[in-house]
């Protein structure tokens, strides 16, 4: 029972659960130390998480990205996977940060309504994506190493799945930072290369609680 | 010597211990069922008593425990091991299914639904309130719920039919179908495969179709007014309404218009396949 609420913490932090569940996990968290520190743990990220949202406009941080975007186009390795509940902590961290960044990347992006029939192509303004990319990953190799302590506790079958998948999601990331190189200004590129990752840290995410899940 | 060689064979074959029970539960119950490998299958009853038909092999722990307000069902029966669960409940239980090699096949529930499988065809019809479905390796079929459904897999198709309230649809190899949708706010995702929409666009709505390398083919009924923000890298659009294209192009290709007299929010994207907006 323990492990069934330790494992929906995250869950009940983002709102995601009925009201009948949120009573029952409160109940639970009354009784139980380590669920409640735990909380407390992923509680106090999301609070730094808020905190970097007030970083310095996108420009600001354009010349250092755009050196990222000149430098040769590295597709992320794929490692192999597994969890720890603290490990999943970190991780958690780190992909709330990345959460984070990512949220703010997309509402500073506008877009326009244009006169029915008549389409315009946006003005492309550049965008700092890649001010997100430490923070994934951070986040990808914390989710790769808990994963991959843990790998034993996932059968061989749901492993060569997650791996062959976790490839077409590294190729399709590759794909388009390579096409985010060629146009910088792209504001879709940005948008979905960031989207892509966000995909593989959501994938990974996912596999690590299913492995605590199983222990 | 025979005897002694047949006696020794029926004590080590494995002992099938067939379990049925029913137990009375309150409103607004639970039902949580973990099993290691198992098809699990969901039906209704107007009875305020949840029945669980099983066969446990051998010495393969199974243990059924909880509340009137909570019922738990443990399977450890390995994977290789055919393992059905067979529940009978009334249609307001909460349902969450989980495990590694997992299928489910519910229907009639108008509850919260929760099924997480890695490996495992998951099939719902009905549902009410949080619906979630998701595997790694497995299709998933959702009809006819109504709230906030989230429906995901790694390697399989998405199917949903026929619902009323927000979805998430996500998979990573795999089509996702979309019919018969009703709601104001779609979000459909694949990296590698089809994203078909059939469904309504209501004023104030959003909906977000995206595919890496997969074509995004959205019907839009007539009377439809929407804004569409259609990007793209390669591939191409095609059109059943009339468009003018102005302006410069970029290598990526981003570009919007607006149907009728606009309202509902339509985003349309593809890295690298085409992206097709169909009159019925």
């Amino acid at each position: 029972m323990d492990d069934v609420w330790r494992e929906r913490l995250s869950e009940y932090l983002d709102g995601e659960l009925s009201a009948e569940e949120c009573r029952a996990c409160e109940r639970h968290l009354e009784a139980c130390p380590a669920c409640a520190a735990v909380l407390t743990d992923l509680r106090n990220v999301v609070a730094r998480a808020q905190r970097l949202e007030d970083r310095p406009p996108v420009r600001d941080l354009w010349a250092e990205v755009a050196d990222r975007v000149r430098a040769p186009a590295q597709v992320p390795r794929r490692r192999r996977i597994a969890f720890s509940v603290p490990q999943l902590l970190a991780a958690s961290l780190a992909l709330i940060v990345v959460s984070a960044g990512t949220a703010w990347l997309t509402m500073s992006l506008g877009r326009d309504a244009t006169p029915s029939g008549a389409v315009t192509l946006e003005a492309e303004q550049p965008v700092a994506v890649f001010a997100a990319l430490p923070g994934f990953d951070a986040a990808v190799a914390d989710l790769e190493r808990v994963l991959e302590e843990r790998r034993n506790q996932l059968d061989p079958a749901t492993v060569r799945v997650l791996d062959e998948n976790l490839a077409v999601i590294d190729k399709a990331i590759g794909e388009a930072y390579a096409a985010l190189v060629r146009d910088p200004a792209s504001q879709y590129l940005s948008e979905h290369l960031a989207d892509t990752m966000w995909q593989k840290v959501r994938l990974l995410r996912w596999a690590a609680e299913f492995a605590v899940a199983a222990t | 010597m025979l005897v002694s060689v047949l006696t020794a064979v029926v004590l080590a074959a494995p002992a099938v211990q067939q379990i049925d029970t029913v137990i009375p539960v309150g409103d607004r119950a639970r039902l949580r069922v973990h099993a290691v490998s198992a098809e699990v299958t969901v039906r209704m009853w107007n009875r305020s008593e949840v029945r669980i038909v099983a066969q446990r092999q051998g010495r393969e722990e199974f243990a059924i425990g909880g509340s009137r307000s909570t019922i738990q069902v443990e399977s450890m029966t390995p994977f290789g091991t055919d393992n059905r669960i067979d529940i009978t409940a009334p249609a307001t239980l909460g349902l969450e299914i989980e495990g590694a090699f997992v299928s489910a096949d519910i229907e009639g529930v108008r509850a919260d639904v929760r099924v997480v499988s890695a490996h495992g065809e998951l099939r719902l019809v009905g549902g009410a309130g949080l619906v979630k479905l998701q595997t790694v390796q497995g299709n998933v079929e959702c009809r006819g719920a109504r709230g906030r459904i989230e429906v995901g897999t790694t390697n399989g198709e998405l199917s949903v039919v026929d619902v009323d309230g927000a979805v998430v649809a996500e998979t990573v190899n795999g089509p996702v179908t979309l019919t018969g949708i009703a709601s104001d706010a779609v979000e459909a995702t694949s990296v590698n495969g089809d994203i078909t929409y059939r469904g309504t666009f209501r004023d104030g709505g959003r909906y977000a179709f995206g595919a890496h390398n997969g074509n995004v083919n959205v019907f839009v009924p007539a009377g439809t007014d929407a804004d569409v923000l259609v990007s793209q890298f390669s591939g191409e659009f095609e059109s059943d309404f009339p468009i003018t294209l102005t302006g410069t192009r970029s290598p990526a290709k981003r570009f919007n218009f607006t149907i009728g007299n606009g309202g509902a929010r339509i985003e349309l994207s593809s890295f690298g396949g085409t992206i097709r907006l169909r009159r019925p």
